[in-house]
């Protein structure tokens, strides 16, 4: 797969770049509008990753448009410091898929990325495999052993979270951000995920699958195979 | 006091005892032009009998009215030498006509006749005088009075309009909000002094008004600056503890920093927002359903009720207010959200949303603050919260700007927020 990342900010650029190859994407950096624009009407990516504020005449909209005339079929996620409902607005109605606001966690990028692309190149059709779990994400449903599992819709959420970032550790807030959407910041207290992650864990090993959930003292967890 | 009961007053002080005292001198002087006058009538008789007697060495008859009369008697001789010309006195007779007792002014003077020295008597009554200066004096207090109270009211019609334009003043001052964005204009005064305080405190608010603004701008500025370092720091701290090679102690206090991070992007994003609603960013009203957008929010909360096993009651009406949509969503997110972050375990939260209130009261811990300190910023009910203390500090600055009344209490462990929609 083939990224393009759009932002200015070089620390914060690295840091997707890290996380992004690490997911064994192809990325590619473009630190100013002048850049930014020539690669996206140039070269062919399967999902621009856009900071709206650029140095050089121009903004990332200015980008997505330009984009969507050439290659509409490219994803585009929106990450911006304007915590705007109008930019949001604007963005995805030029034809941005997906929006987020900095400072955001790389994990939750990496499974918006992953569920976009999937939207776009499968249709949603294509079937995420973890040994013997199997997730149909246009169905929303969860199959352990080609046995469909009964999950809550938080408990779903949580294992596809995870199956996006396997072998990652996921820190706390960057989980129950995921789960409580963008108004997670009103809230301070996550002991509720505990619940969840008990009853995910226990719905899984029932169903005779491995406990591939470790918790990392203090921190969070990591969904991984590997000892 | 008001300003013109005070100048009444002032006047009222400074103008009665003049009355009085011009009252008092009025009389007493008036009665002594009478008093004198009664005397040289009397002297002008002493004349008259003195070059009547000369001439004519005896008496004259005079026609002796009730009012006037004199008499003469015979002085024993030797006394002549300590006899003065004349001698004043006042006394006492009975009036036969009137059957009464009144007031009488007697002239005593020696007069030498047939070779003896006669005392004459001549008086005059002096009643009509007191009556005529008594009621020349209640005339002058009856005018007296009058005077004053026409100047009372003329003062007072002259006062209101010599300082109507202060009042528009005060008027305008009062409701003069740092917030808004019109400029202060005060209507132009002629009196000079009122066009100097307007001028002072247009120029005044002016100044106050842009420091405020600029302390707003750099608020919402650094706000902006500082998400980009925020964000850098968050994603440094995510890579980084994806490292295996990291010892448990060092990654725990990596995850700290992720903490300490994400309540500084908080308390950043809060502040942001409060400056935007400060600044009306939010004016755009709408019709709002208000009861979805309170389930909706209890239906987010649902993991935090449960895990606090709180007991939820809601009484809720479909109403729709006209509000921003966005600040009716922050609105309601925060009161909710308090009402769970700060109950107790096992409690209650209520909600109740009729036409013309929303009430939510929760059960919670004895806050270590007042109410009063808690809507301010910064405030928290327990200083080891995790909470940024911007909460409650919102839902007063959108109340005020949307026009609702609030009231916040803390009563035997109940805490209750009522919103007042119409004020």
């Amino acid at each position: 797969m083939k990224i393009l990342l759009i932002e200015d900010e070089l620390e914060l650029a690295t840091s997707v770049l890290d996380f992004l190859k690490s997911e064994h994407y192809l990325v590619e950096l473009a630190s100013d509008f002048p850049t930014a624009y020539e690669k996206a009407i140039v070269y062919e990516y399967d999902c621009l990753i856009v900071d709206i504020n650029l140095p050089g005449g121009g903004t990332g909209l200015d980008v997505i448009r330009a984009l969507k005339k050439l290659h509409p079929e490219s994803a585009v996620i929106i990450i911006s410091a304007r915590n705007g409902v109008e930019d949001r607005i604007v963005g995805l109605d030029l034809g941005a898929d997906d929006y987020l606001t900095k400072p955001f966690h790389l994990s939750e990028l990496n499974a918006r990325l992953k569920a976009l692309l999937r939207r776009r190149h499968f249709g949603g059709s294509s079937d995420i495999v973890f040994h013997e779990i199997k997730i149909k994400p246009a169905e929303r449903n969860v199959y352990i052993k080609e046995n469909l599992l009964d999950l809550t819709p938080k408990e779903y959420d949580l294992l596809l979270y995870f199956l996006s970032n396997q072998h990652h550790v996921l820190r706390r807030e960057s989980i129950a951000e995921h789960l409580l959407g963008d108004d997670a910041d009103q809230m301070d207290d996550f002991n509720f995920i505990y619940s969840h992650i008990k009853n995910l864990r226990k719905k899984l090993i029932d169903r005779g699958c491995l406990d591939y959930v470790k918790a990392v003292y203090g921190i969070g967890y990591k969904f991984t195979d590997k000892k | 006091m008001k300003l013109l009961h005070q100048t009444q007053r002032l006047f009222f002080r400074g103008v009665l005892p003049v009355f009085i005292a011009a009252g008092i001198v009025s009389f007493f002087t008036l009665r002594w032009v009478f008093d004198h006058e009664t005397d040289e009538k009397l002297l002008g008789v002493q004349a008259e009998i003195e070059s009547y007697v000369r001439i004519n060495d005896t008496l004259p008859t005079f026609f002796q009215t009730v009012f006037d009369r004199w008499y003469a008697e015979p002085m024993p001789t030797g006394s002549m030498t300590n006899l003065k010309a004349y001698t004043f006195s006042d006394t006492m007779l009975f009036n036969k006509f009137e059957n009464e007792i009144e007031p009488f002014r007697q002239l005593r003077f020696p007069v030498k006749m047939r070779g003896q020295i006669w005392m004459v008597s001549a008086l005059t009554s002096t009643v009509e005088h007191h009556d005529l200066v008594l009621i020349l004096a209640v005339l002058l207090v009856t005018m007296f009075g009058l005077l004053l109270l026409v100047m009372l009211w003329v003062n007072r019609i002259v006062s209101r309009q010599v300082w109507q334009p202060f009042f528009e003043t005060l008027e305008k001052m009062r409701r003069f909000r740092l917030a808004d964005h019109a400029l202060l204009t005060l209507p132009p005064s002629s009196v000079e002094e009122i066009q100097e305080l307007n001028t002072t405190l247009e120029n005044l608010a002016y100044q106050v008004r842009q420091d405020y603004q600029t302390v707003k701008k750099f608020t919402e500025n650094a706000s902006h600056e500082l998400q980009t370092p925020l964000a850098i720091i968050q994603g440094k701290v995510e890579i980084l503890l994806q490292n295996d090679t990291l010892s448990e102690t060092q990654a725990q206090q990596i995850n700290i920093i992720g903490q300490s991070t994400r309540r500084m992007v908080r308390l950043n994003q809060s502040l942001l927002l409060l400056s935007k609603i400060e600044n009306n960013q939010f004016l755009e009203r709408k019709p709002v359903a208000l009861k979805p957008l309170l389930e909706k929010r209890l239906v987010w909360l649902e993991d935090f009720i449960a895990e606090k096993k709180l007991e939820l009651e809601t009484i809720l009406v479909e109403i729709s207010l006209e509000i921003n949509p966005f600040l009716a969503e922050t609105l309601m997110t925060n009161l909710l959200t308090n009402a769970v972050k700060h109950n107790i375990q096992g409690g209650f939260l209520r909600v109740i949303l009729n036409e013309n209130y929303l009430i939510v009261e929760n059960s919670a811990a004895l806050p270590e603050a007042s109410v009063k300190d808690l809507t301010a910023r910064f405030a928290r009910g327990n200083p080891h919260s995790e909470g940024v203390g911007l909460g409650l500090a919102m839902v007063v600055e959108i109340c005020e700007q949307q026009g609702f009344g609030l009231e916040i209490s803390f009563e035997q462990g109940i805490w209750r927020v009522q919103l007042r929609f119409r004020k």
